[in-house]
């Protein structure tokens, strides 16, 4: 059985990486070496300095693995009040036909799902509740989002639960609804991609008067606010050059709590509007500046797939049991469009809301469960396996041979390799590895990160 | 009260959302401050925001009570006004 142990090359030296028996360390050739053999013929006796971190490494460990049995521990509860929006954003992947976007969840279907939820959440003893928002815009429906937030609140009450409630938005808001947003609301992920001419050439408003004013006002509001406020910048292409300036005014204007920074998912409306997704390499470096200069702030710098934290088969809501319902009232793993799934050729449809319960068949569970990491040949050998787990399911193809990795394993792996110096004190090797074109190659191409294959 | 009367919030009462959805009301006059907890709170809040009180009708039917009623006494306490 492979262990889990990966050795990653960094300009001459190696990062031992084991994220499931929490080490992480740099060595030398040498010391790789020892690691390896150690390893490999499961010794026990080694030099006295490799001795800690052997006797860590040689700890029994529980892998992470697919949820299986009964629906018992979902992980939230998604709702989407609509698929409509009140921007124009120029790289929208959310293709809604405009008879879907008119679709607001009833009042009767929110309060049923919101009444299963509890239910499935009390019956298996669980001691809270998570609620989510999603859209299109979700504050696109604000009186269905207030009802929502303020029954459930009002029934987690009634049982003693804690509620925890967050939302994405585009930051459209206004008065009084956006206090009662910052009032409410524990977390609200805010997109905002940059500073006013990046911000209305990527997400005008559909009304295009002061669209950034508002955003900006909302940014304010939530950012003086209990409210954990979270920056969302999809960068582009032209956009990466100015990065590090839009984070660090984002940062001033806004003390936010993270800020998280993703690069453009093509799409049809992005190739339209001639945007293109950043070189992956000249995004790891813009990123890992961001993440150094931040360092000292305490602000988190995220990117969804190399976010570190996590130790997981599947780095989204799929394969956690959430149960994300849609204005009509099906229940599906995935907040995406159903046609942009079903068009991979993937199920992410759970059950329906009806009657007060969520009617949800065992072999569809069992389905959407099956789409994580085990079944990502491309993972198999990769040390970024426990956090990315393979990116988005629908949108990222896990299916290709090991270690031929693409954009996206690219800028993970260097983004990973950055964070991992970082964590280790590494921050001078960092510098002079990201000024070698050479040694970034090696690292991020290299085709098997496990221990044992390492040579 | 017909199905079209809408109210709005007296702006002469002031008032403050507390934690767990708690509201506090300060009136004018009056030494001690009074709370608004629970489908008050609620209702309180949804006119506040503009919404329609109804779709608190099968709460306050749970808890025994009636929209009409708890309007008409807001109305009376001057907490409320009736919109034009």
């Amino acid at each position: 059985m492979l262990s889990d142990i990966f050795l990653v090359p960094v300009m001459g030296k190696f990062l031992l990486h084991a994220p499931l028996h929490g080490v992480t360390a740099l060595t030398n050739k040498a010391g790789a070496n020892t690691f390896q053999t150690a390893i490999r013929n499961k010794e026990t006796k080694a030099p006295p300095e490799f001795r800690v971190i052997l006797n860590q490494l040689n700890r029994e460990i529980i892998s992470p693995t697919r949820h299986s049995g009964a629906l018992t521990d979902p992980r939230f509860l998604g709702l989407i009040p609509t698929r409509g929006c009140n921007m124009l954003c120029s790289y929208c992947d959310f293709p809604v036909s405009p008879l879907d976007s008119r679709k607001v969840m009833s009042r009767e279907l929110c309060r049923q799902a919101i009444d299963a939820y509890f239910a499935l959440i009390i019956e298996n003893k669980r001691p809270g509740a998570s609620i989510h928002f999603f859209g299109g815009e979700p504050f696109f429906a604000p009186e269905l989002v207030f009802f929502a937030v303020e029954y459930a609140r009002y029934r987690a009450r009634h049982y003693k639960l804690e509620l925890h409630l967050e939302a994405t938005s585009n930051g459209l808001l206004d008065e009084p609804l956006l206090t009662w947003v910052a009032e409410n609301f524990h977390s609200i992920v805010l997109s905002l991609d940059g500073k006013e001419a990046v911000q209305e050439q990527q997400r005008p408003a559909i009304e295009r008067k002061g669209a950034f004013a508002r955003v900006m006002h909302c940014a304010t509001i939530l950012a003086e606010s209990q409210c954990n406020l979270v920056l969302r910048s999809c960068i582009t292409q032209d956009s990466l050059p100015n990065m590090m300036d839009a984070m660090l005014w984002m940062l001033e204007r806004f003390r936010p709590s993270a800020v998280c920074m993703e690069p453009l998912t093509e799409s049809e409306r992005s190739r339209r509007s001639g945007l293109q997704p950043p070189d992956p390499w000249k995004f790891a470096h813009a990123f890992l500046a961001v993440e150094q200069a931040l360092q000292t702030q305490e602000i988190e710098c995220i990117l969804s797939t190399a976010d570190l934290s996590l130790c997981t088969v599947s780095s989204c809501p799929v394969g956690h049991d959430a149960l994300i319902v849609s204005p009509d009232g099906e229940v599906d793993a995935c907040y995406l469009i159903k046609d942009t799934w079903l068009r991979k050729g993937m199920d992410m449809h759970l059950g329906m809301v009806n009657n007060g319960n969520f009617e949800i068949e065992s072999s569809a569970l069992a389905q959407v469960r099956s789409y994580e990491l085990g079944e990502k040949p491309l993972c198999g050998d990769c040390f970024c396996r426990y956090h990315c787990a393979g990116g988005c399911h629908v949108n990222h193809d896990g299916s290709q041979a090991p270690g031929s990795f693409d954009d996206l394993c690219i800028r993970t792996r260097m983004v990973s390799i950055g964070k991992l110096l970082i964590k280790t004190g590494q921050t001078q090797l960092l510098h002079s590895w990201l000024q070698n074109e050479e040694a970034c190659k090696i690292s991020a191409l290299w085709k098997n990160d496990r221990i044992e294959a390492w040579k | 009260m017909s199905k079209t009367t809408r109210y709005l919030l007296n702006p002469q009462i002031a008032w403050v959302n507390e934690g767990e959805g708690r509201i506090r009301l300060i009136l004018p006059g009056c030494a001690q401050n009074t709370w608004l907890e629970g489908v008050e709170s609620l209702l309180w809040r949804s006119l506040w925001l503009g919404f329609d009180t109804e779709m608190w009708l099968a709460v306050l039917a749970e808890e025994g009570r009636t929209l009409r009623l708890m309007m008409d006494e807001w109305l009376k306490s001057g907490w409320i006004m009736v919109a034009d």
